[in-house]
């Protein structure tokens, strides 16, 4: 039995028992916004659960272009099994924090996507460049080649994604801005920040599970390989 | 000694085409394709009056003509196995960067000048004086498009689905630091709505980061 094994159950469960207890906090502990500036003070409580997950995608791409910088310049294969783990766990993560804010906004203004807001955009279209990351790394090439490759095009995405909201930076800021309004109470911001810590330990736990898979599909890899040989 | 070599590799590569011609042709023929594609899906009554219409009709063009004359250059250099005596020429890596970007940009530019005479004729409109100025617009555009999309395709140039990726691999990239400026500032020239400079204010930079990043990571690009 492997280590990972051993403990990757009980940090789910662990992790299960910390996410229901934002979710408790989320619905029962946060009061409602003043119901005149927002249409939905339910939905309003998205933005517990949105928040915390475009963060944590954020920090997952973060994660792929640091590790691909490394990678490229030790070739230590670690960091670009860290790179491919992170960018399968931030396109999920992203794309969840997408879904909520379009049913946020749905509730709100009663469309669920508009072109016109910034922030919405530029998360867009990083989502769409760690997509044609995972796709990349799905055509089989396989080895040194298509780490190599995957390596430069994390960096190069990553570098797109600040040129991607200069250039949306004429549209109006839709989007709530942060840390301006009377929402932010001291409840408040204190859900959000067991939100944040909750979603960034959700982030390592697949990150864990993903680079375990990895591991085991590695050492299959290998074992086949000497079956061959033998 | 850096100039000489981009120069060298970006005439042989000219050179190369005006013999054979297999990218031109290709290149002409998708461009007047997409036309007829456009053509064929909007209703003719609607005419191409509508300035934005005209410049997405012409971006979505350029860009896949971009896309294709890009794939080329490295694709052709990796099946003839000749990229491995452009690497081991002395000038560094970035030359060979240069050098290709400067032979496909010539060549793209040309089709896509082609490609405005066509949409002329194709849907009878008239750009009047202001045709120099979105000539220009289409230089800095492609130029822009090309200066990663080169990085792209030398990345992917071994790959099986190379084509597949390198749309796939580009299209985010490009899209909105790159093409829907382009789109915008050519819209505007063209009477609709936004400023050419606001435009240019964004693809610009964009290049200039694209051509640094290139400069940065063409030497792991061309490892074999």
């Amino acid at each position: 039995m492997k280590e990972g094994d051993r403990w990757g159950p009980m940090l789910s469960v662990a992790w299960l028992g910390a996410g229901l207890v934002h979710v408790a906090l989320a619905f029962l502990w946060a009061p409602d916004p003043r119901s005149t500036s927002w249409a939905d003070p339910i939905a309003f409580r998205i933005f517990f659960f949105h928040v915390p997950l475009a963060w944590s995608g954020y920090l997952a791409f973060g994660i792929v272009f640091a590790a691909s910088i490394v990678f490229l310049r030790t070739r230590n294969a670690r960091w670009d099994h860290l790179a491919v783990a992170s960018a399968g766990v931030g396109v999920v993560l992203i794309s969840l924090a997408l879904v909520t804010g379009a049913l946020w906004q749905e509730a709100e203004t009663g469309e669920y996507w508009r072109w016109d807001d910034a922030r919405l955009f530029t998360t867009f279209v990083l989502w769409l460049v760690y997509l044609a990351y995972v796709a990349l790394r799905s055509t089989g090439e396989g080895g040194e080649g298509e780490a190599r490759m995957a390596a430069i095009y994390g960096i190069v995405a990553f570098a797109s994604v600040p040129i991607s909201f200069f250039s949306v930076r004429l549209l109006p800021a839709l989007h709530p801005p942060p840390g301006s309004r009377e929402y932010m109470t001291p409840v408040f911001v204190a859900v959000l920040l067991v939100g944040v810590v909750v979603f960034t330990l959700l982030y390592l736990l697949l990150l864990r599970h993903r680079l375990a898979l990895l591991k085991q599909a590695l050492t299959l890899e290998e074992a086949k390989q000497s079956l061959e040989g033998a | 000694m850096n100039s000489g070599k981009a120069w060298s590799i970006a005439k042989k590569d000219l050179r190369s085409e005006l013999r054979s011609r297999e990218g031109a042709t290709t290149l002409v023929f998708l461009s007047l394709l997409i036309l007829f594609v456009f053509r064929g899906i909007l209703d003719p009554r609607l005419g191409a009056r509508d300035p934005a219409l005209v410049a997405g009709i012409l971006w979505a063009t350029f860009f896949f003509v971009g896309t294709v004359g890009v794939a080329g250059t490295y694709g052709r250099e990796r099946d003839r196995g000749t990229l491995e005596g452009l690497v081991l020429a002395p000038g560094g890596a970035f030359a060979v960067y240069l050098g290709k970007l400067a032979a496909t940009a010539a060549l793209t530019v040309a089709v896509n000048s082609l490609s405005l005479l066509f949409l002329g004729v194709l849907f009878n409109y008239d750009f009047g004086g202001v045709i120099v100025l979105v000539w220009l617009v289409m230089l800095a555009g492609t130029l822009g498009f090309l200066s990663i999309g080169s990085v792209i395709a030398a990345l992917v140039r071994g790959a099986r689905s190379r084509d597949a990726l390198i749309t796939i691999l580009l299209i985010p990239i490009t899209l909105f630091s790159i093409v829907m400026p382009s789109v915008s500032a050519t819209a505007a020239l063209l009477g609709g709505s936004g400023t050419l400079t606001s435009n240019l204010y964004t693809m610009v930079p964009a290049t200039v980061v694209f051509v640094a990043l290139a400069y940065l990571l063409f030497p792991f690009v061309l490892e074999e």
